[in-house]
This record gives structure tokens, sequence and C-alpha cells, in this order.
């Protein structure tokens, strides 16, 4: 008997259907994963398992027992515990305090016994193989992958009998990743259901005993992993055959105007005497371990950071970067990071998004026309694909993949010479990743130039005609050509690691 | 068991080197909460070097002048720690003030005033109650909530007292404005205690230790958490609408206890003379290092923030501000002392986390 299955489940969301007759059902003691295209209703379909959407029609039941979850303490209640992407943590608390919100160690006067909490969350921490987390730190002084693995500990001391990960090794390095799966393979031997989403497929090929493969709202299969081909299941998510993920490489001429060129640049420990150029037409990835510097370089030449060392220039002017309109203006564009904090602004429409970059190429005397903003917006759905009900959405009701779409489109609207890319495919399916990379393609074959940090090596690999490889601070290789290769981009962050050790 | 891809995939590096985040230094991160301190020690540096004389007499009115605000603000501190704020603080305690003055009477003052007090504290509880569930359960915002309950507050207030006056137990106001230990020494094993202290003081403390002792409740932790990262908090099982009626009610609560003080402290019935304890709560709050957005803030800032506030007519009348300008000092002096607290900005080098 399946320990958690839904059937028939509906859910829409004003006027998109996110869920249409779905249904899933994952047995103790196995690694389920869930498969599917940005908006193909995965993340939805685990948001009416834990209690956070309830459906609107259709049916959940627990251990054979038909159950309903009001809200997601509920379903905690019950053994259902999530671990989501956006974050559930609580930034101004402590490590520990995180870990056992809602069930801290109590004195016998009732009262927080803090002491204990600490000790007990250094345990659960080492007992998971996160020894460099310190409870007594805040949460919000941790970087992203702390957080998450806080997060991952998080649920775990919950002992949950189902385990749901969403995306949640998403912000992670391959080593982290490694960690993760030992206790989640752990947790399975010992009879926990762990419900998985990733968008990076090898990774499910790794852990998944099995997965349900969701397209369009509703499942259209479950298979063993084992006795999948890739080919097969790609097939299934996206109903057609992936060939080439990565848009071919044009070759270049030697010499290309350069259109972003930086010299000595530093930013406290953060930056150490980075000097590079970006060319006409080039995609320069970004590498190395996390951590090592590669945001604070793209914050930095966007001007977010003060107090910078160094000199840029764009097209050949020097150019001083103060704020982020200085850097506009010097023709340099941010996607950043966080789509829901930094990129976007979740309640306004995604014509109101799209154009905020641009505001005053759509305003006469102040006056903002509304007709060139829908026309502009109209235009960038279609040459972008998105998907959204319409023009007047809040972006808040569009999936990730769509999200970060519009987070482009503002930019794409700005006509910048250089586009600086944060992770911009973190967190969305393989058709998603597919468009953005051929768009990111189009845009340096039309002369931009385009500097591009992604976790994702493969993603370096096969998309950038360069890569640069940072650890602490500093680039300490440059890789081209045949040259760039995934081992090539461990070994240099690796390598260096070595060689650091040796010699500090 | 593993996959051929895991096998194929590169391996994950040995022990590359893990960064610690630890916690930051007691000083980083009580940062704000010290400065407020700081500037108060010199205030009263100050007073004390000008004051013609350092008496009990004079101890007892400088530590009798921030109690009520000092109350006041501990009640806005929860609120604000929530995300939230609380216009109704000011009119909560000119309506306690008003009922404590109207039931307590001079053929039995012990056990009037007695009953004025328990039924005050319950007026302050309910209100905040009221308060928490519109904000909560009824989904409205906090800033519109109090601006109308206050409005509310005040009306009742008036009509429970339309002229100022009204009977305070003069053996009330000793009791908790006046002098401990002036005439009876105090001796514990063999040691004596014949200094006289402000009677206030000892309530102080024992806000400071109530305060100490529920920033180690769970409920303590919901309302950080709930200010810090509403989403967060949810997600976490926190029931955040019962969290921030808790809040609310607790904040009516110290609303009233201030109104208490207030009536002991003034010996009459005013139904407009606590209005001026809701924006200087709030400036309290804020000059105590708390964060207007939720999520950090301290009584312990509060307390500080308070005392700069009452403190600050004081050291302007010796230095002969004539009270025309009293106002246009008192302003500029908070503005400086907001500024210092909000000085660490210009060391944050991400442009982002100063917003």
């Amino acid at each position: 008997m399946p320990i958690l299955a839904a059937s028939g489940i509906t859910k829409r969301f004003g006027g998109v259907v996110a869920l249409d007759d779905a249904g899933f059902a994952c047995e103790a003691g196995e690694i389920h994963a869930l498969l599917g295209e940005n908006g193909a209703g995965k993340s939805t379909m685990v948001k009416v398992l834990c209690g956070v959407q309830p459906p609107d029609s259709g049916t959940l039941t627990d251990d054979g027992r038909p159950a309903t979850f009001k809200n997601p303490a509920a379903a905690a209640a019950a053994g259902i515990v999530p671990v989501f992407q956006e974050l559930s943590l609580v930034p101004h608390l402590s490590v520990a305090a995180n870990l056992f919100m809602g069930h801290e160690p109590q004195s016998p006067l009732g009262l927080i016994a803090g002491r204990r909490m600490r000790r007990q969350a250094r345990a659960l921490l080492d007992d998971l193989g996160f020894a460099g987390i310190d409870p007594a730190a805040t949460v919000a002084d941790l970087p992203l992958a702390q957080r998450q693995l806080v997060e991952i500990a998080k649920a775990i001391g919950r002992r949950p009998r189902v385990l749901i990960l969403d995306e949640a090794t998403s912000a992670l390095t391959q080593r982290e990743v490694a960690k993760v799966f030992a206790v989640v393979r752990r947790l399975r031997d010992a009879g926990t259901a762990v419900i998985f989403i990733s968008h990076r497929l090898d990774e499910v090929r790794a852990l998944c005993d099995r997965a349900t493969v969701f397209r369009d709202g509703t499942d259209v299969g479950t298979i063993a992993i084992g006795e999948a081909s890739h080919d097969q299941i790609v097939h299934l998510m996206i109903g057609r055959a992936l060939r080439d993920v990565y848009p071919p490489r044009p070759p270049r001429p030697a010499q290309e105007e350069s259109l972003l060129a930086v010299r000595g640049m530093g930013w406290g420990a953060a930056l150490r005497d980075i000097s590079f150029e970006l060319r006409r037409g080039e995609i320069l990835g970004l590498s190395g371990l996390e951590g090592q510097g590669q945001g604070d370089l793209l914050f930095a030449l966007f001007g977010v950071y003060a107090g910078v060392a160094g000199a840029v220039e764009v097209r050949g002017r020097p150019v001083k970067l103060g704020n982020p309109h200085a850097a506009m203006r010097a023709g340099i564009a941010l996607v950043p990071e966080d789509r829901k904090t930094q990129a976007l602004i979740l309640p306004l429409p995604v014509r109101d998004n799209v154009n905020l970059a641009t505001l005053p190429s759509v305003a006469r005397g102040g006056f903002v026309s509304a007709a060139a903003e829908a026309r502009r917006t109209d235009a960038m759905r279609e040459r972008l694909a998105i998907k959204t009900a319409s023009r007047e959405t809040p972006v808040r009701f569009l999936s990730g993949g769509n999200q970060q779409k519009v987070a482009i489109a503002k930019w794409l609207l700005a006509d910048a010479d250089v586009y600086l890319l944060y992770d911009p495919t973190r967190g969305i399916d393989v058709g998603a990743k597919q468009e953005i990379y051929a768009l990111m393609r189009g845009l340096a074959d039309a002369g931009h130039g385009i500097l591009f940090f992604s976790t994702d090596l493969t993603e370096i690999v096969g998309l950038c005609d360069r890569a640069m490889v940072m650890y602490e601070g500093a680039v300490v290789r440059d890789l081209s050509g045949p040259a760039l290769s995934e081992a090539a981009l461990v070994s240099a962050a690796v390598g260096v690691t070595e060689t650091a050790r040796a010699t500090g | 068991m593993s996959s051929p891809v895991a096998e194929s995939a590169p391996p994950p590096p040995a022990d590359a080197k893990d960064r610690i985040v630890r916690r930051r230094s007691f000083i980083v991160r009580n940062a704000r909460l010290l400065v407020a301190w700081a500037v108060l020690i010199a205030l009263l540096t100050i007073y004390v070097r000008e004051a013609p004389q350092f008496r009990p007499r004079e101890q007892r009115s400088i530590a009798n002048s921030g109690v009520t605000l000092s109350l006041a603000g501990l009640g806005q501190t929860m609120v604000v720690l929530t995300g939230g704020i609380d216009l109704s603080v000011g009119p909560m305690v000119s309506l306690t003030n008003s009922v404590a003055t109207r039931l307590a009477n001079k053929e039995s003052p012990r056990s009037s005033m007695a009953v004025a007090a328990l039924v005050v504290l319950l007026i302050g509880a309910g209100g905040g109650l009221v308060n928490g569930v519109l904000v909560a359960y009824g989904r409205l915002q906090p800033i519109i909530v109090t601006l109308a309950t206050a409005s509310v507050w005040s009306g009742i207030a008036l009509y429970v007292r339309p002229d100022p006056g009204g009977y305070v137990p003069p053996g009330y106001s000793d009791l908790l404005t006046g002098l401990v230990f002036d005439d009876k020494p105090l001796t514990v094993l063999g040691l004596t205690w014949d200094r006289p202290l402000p009677s206030s003081v000892f309530l102080l403390a024992a806000a400071v230790a109530v305060w100490l002792i529920f920033r180690r409740t769970r409920l303590a932790t919901r309302i950080f958490a709930v200010g810090s990262s509403e989403g967060a908090a949810y997600m976490s099982g926190v029931n955040v609408a019962r969290t921030k009626v808790w809040a609310y009610t607790l904040a009516g609560l110290a609303a009233s206890a201030a109104g208490l003080f207030a009536t002991a402290q003034t010996a009459t019935g005013n139904a407009q003379a606590g209005n001026v304890f809701t924006l200087n709560s709030i400036a309290a709050v804020v000059l105590g290092g708390a964060s207007l957005a939720g999520g950090a803030g301290s009584f312990l800032g509060t307390l500080a923030g308070a005392y700069v506030i009452a403190l600050i007519p004081s050291v302007l009348f010796f230095y002969e501000v004539s009270p025309f300008y009293q106002r246009f000092y008192q302003g500029s002096i908070l503005l400086v002392a907001v500024s210092l607290g909000a000085l660490g900005v210009f060391r944050v080098r991400n442009r982002l986390e100063r917003m």
C-alpha cells in the first residue's frame, strides 16, 4: 500500500490550470522522483501533498486512509515534511532556532533551553555531515548553499515519514549534493519515503528508484529509473525527443571588438586582482566551486558594491560604476540570482515588470504610454515564449521558468552591450533552459557580450565560448576551445585548492 | 546500487575547505542597542554634571521620568517585532488612566485601587486583543487598525473622564514613584543598605526580568520569526495569526501598565495626557535599534531609547533653551541618535543590503 497517494487532483490559479486530474503514489522506503517540464505541475502537486495549497478537487490518502491537510503544520504533524527551493528559514534567527522551530527543547519551566538546543543542532548537523555550519550563526549571514543545507537538516530533524525535496539541491555544489544524497539514501534504507524533484536529470538517475513524469498538469507515466534510458525519460517529459540541447557555437574570427575590459578589479577579500576582456559575440562562462566570488564579480560590474578597486571599460570607454543606474547607462545589464527579490516585483503584472528598467522609452513627458508598454510586452511574450494568462497577470502566478523569462525580457528591452547572467537556469526545466540557451546564443550572434555564471558545469561546457575558473576571489584558469571540458573545470577548481593548501 | 551516470560524473572534490560562518561578535550583533546606551550614558553624564545637585530626589525624578514611556515602549517593541505598528498605545495609556482615576475612591483607597489596577490591566489586554484579531484574522493593515482603535480608545476615555481630575490614593503614588530605604534601612545577612533608591528602579528591573524570561519562550521565537519572514514562519508550522494576536495583546497589556504608572506619577486623571506616548514609543523603539520591518529589536534597547527621550527636556533646560525651541532640539537630537544607530549602513558595501 502506498504511504502517500494522490488521485484526480485538479488545481487552478486564476485562468491557469496547474493540475488537471493528476495522480501520484509513493511507497515507504523508496526515492521517488517527480519529473516534468517547467509548469508541468510537479511543484503544485508537492504543495498539495504538504498542505500549502488545497486542491480544487481530488483526494489524498495517507497509509490508505483519506487525508486532508489544512496547512503545512497539519501535514508535518502527519510526518509529511517538504524542503522547498524557496527557502523557509527565518533570516534573523540562529541556525539552531530555525532547526527546532516549533519543537524547541524546553526547560522544566517551559522556557527554551538554548544551550541544549544548540547542542542538539550540532549533533544533527554533524550526523548529516554538514559539519561546516555553526548552530549559533544567524541564518541571514550564511551563503545560499549552507542555508539550503540547514533547510534540509531542519526537515530531517522532524523525522519525516515522507520527505519531499523540491529543487532542494539546486544551490549546492556537487560535493554538497553528494552529502545530501548519502543522507537521503540512509533515510530511504530506514523506511522513509522520499519525493525528489530536480531539474538535473543526472541527479535523478543517480539517486532515485522510480519516477513519475508530469506533462501539462497531469501524470503521464511512472517508470523504474534503472530501466529507462535518458532519451526515454526526456521524451516522456517533453513529448518529443531532445536533440541538441546547446545551440551550435559559430567559429569566431580571431579579433572581435572588446566590449568589456576589466583591469585589476578588487573588492575586499571577495575579489582579488581580476582582469579580463569580454569580446563582441562572446559567451564567457564563470565557473569554479560555489562561493568563490563569481557572484560578487557580477554585482561589482553592475555597481552594486561600494569601494571596488580597478578600472572598467565598456567599448573602449572608461566607465565609473557607482550604482546600477550608472551601469545601465554604460550598457551593462544584470539578470540577478534571486528572481523573487532582486529580479522581479512579484505582485506587479508581467507588463510592468517587463518595462520597469526602460520606462523612459515608453514615457512621454513623465506619462507612461500604456499602448507602447503593451506592444513591447507582447513582443517579448512572443520572442521568449513567455507562458502567462495575460500581460496583466502578476508575475508571482508564473512558473519559475516563465518568471526568469520575464526577468530576461526586462533587460533585453534595455538593449545592453554586456549581459551579466547570474545562474539564469537555476531551478527551471529542460525545455525552458534550452530556450534560454538559444536566446543567449542569439544575443551573442547579434553582437552582444555575455558573462555567464552557472553552477551547472555541463552548461558552461555546452554553451560558452570561453570560461574562467575562480577560486577565493581570483581568476585562476581561462579555458577555451577543446580545453574547455567538465573534467578541466573540475580539476582547475580542485587543483587550485590543492596548491593553495600546499602554499598557504 | 549506484547508477552508471553517477560513476561517470566527476568525483566531488575530496575535502575542499569549508567556509564556516560563525555567529557574529556580541558587539556587531548588538551595535544599534549599544549606540542607544552610549547616547543615554552621554546624556546622563551631562545631566549629572550640569544639575545643581544630584540627590535621591533628583535620582527619583530621573528614574520616574522614563517609566511610562519604557512600559509603553515594551508594548510597542512586541508589535514592531512582528513587523507591525501600534498607534493605539498612547490612547490606551489615556484610557487606563481615566478608568483608574474613576474607580479609585477615598473611602477604601487600598481595595478600590487594587480593583482599579486589575480592571485596567484587563482593559489593556482586551484592547490589544481587539487590535490583534483585526490585524491577524481581519487581514487589515496594522497602521489603519490601530489608528482607528486609537480613536475609539480616546473616545471612551473622554466619556469616562470628560474633565481632568479624579482621585489617586497617595499611598499608591508613593509606592510606585517614591523612594525606598529612605527611612528604613535594609539589613540582609548583617549587611545594611541605607541609601534611598527610587522605587521605579525596581519596576524597571522587573520589566527587564520579564523581558529576559519572555525572550526565552517559544512565543518570543515565533514573534521574531513572524517579523523576520512571515512566509518562512508559516512554512515552519508557526501559527502566524495567533502569534500576532499574542503580540498585540501583550502590547495592550504593557500600555495599560504604562497607564497605571502614569496615574501614580501624575496623581490625576486626564483623557488625553497619554496620547503623546504613541509616537514617543515608536521613537524609543527605533532609537533602541529595532527594525520597523520586524524581526530585530529588544526591550533593552527600547529602555535606553525611552530614557534618551525622557532626558532631553531636562538637559535642554540646563542649557537654558527656550521652551519654544524645545521641540526643535528634541527632534534634532532624535535624528542624530537614530543616524548614529544607522551609521553601520555606510560600512555596508553591498548597496542591496542597505535597503
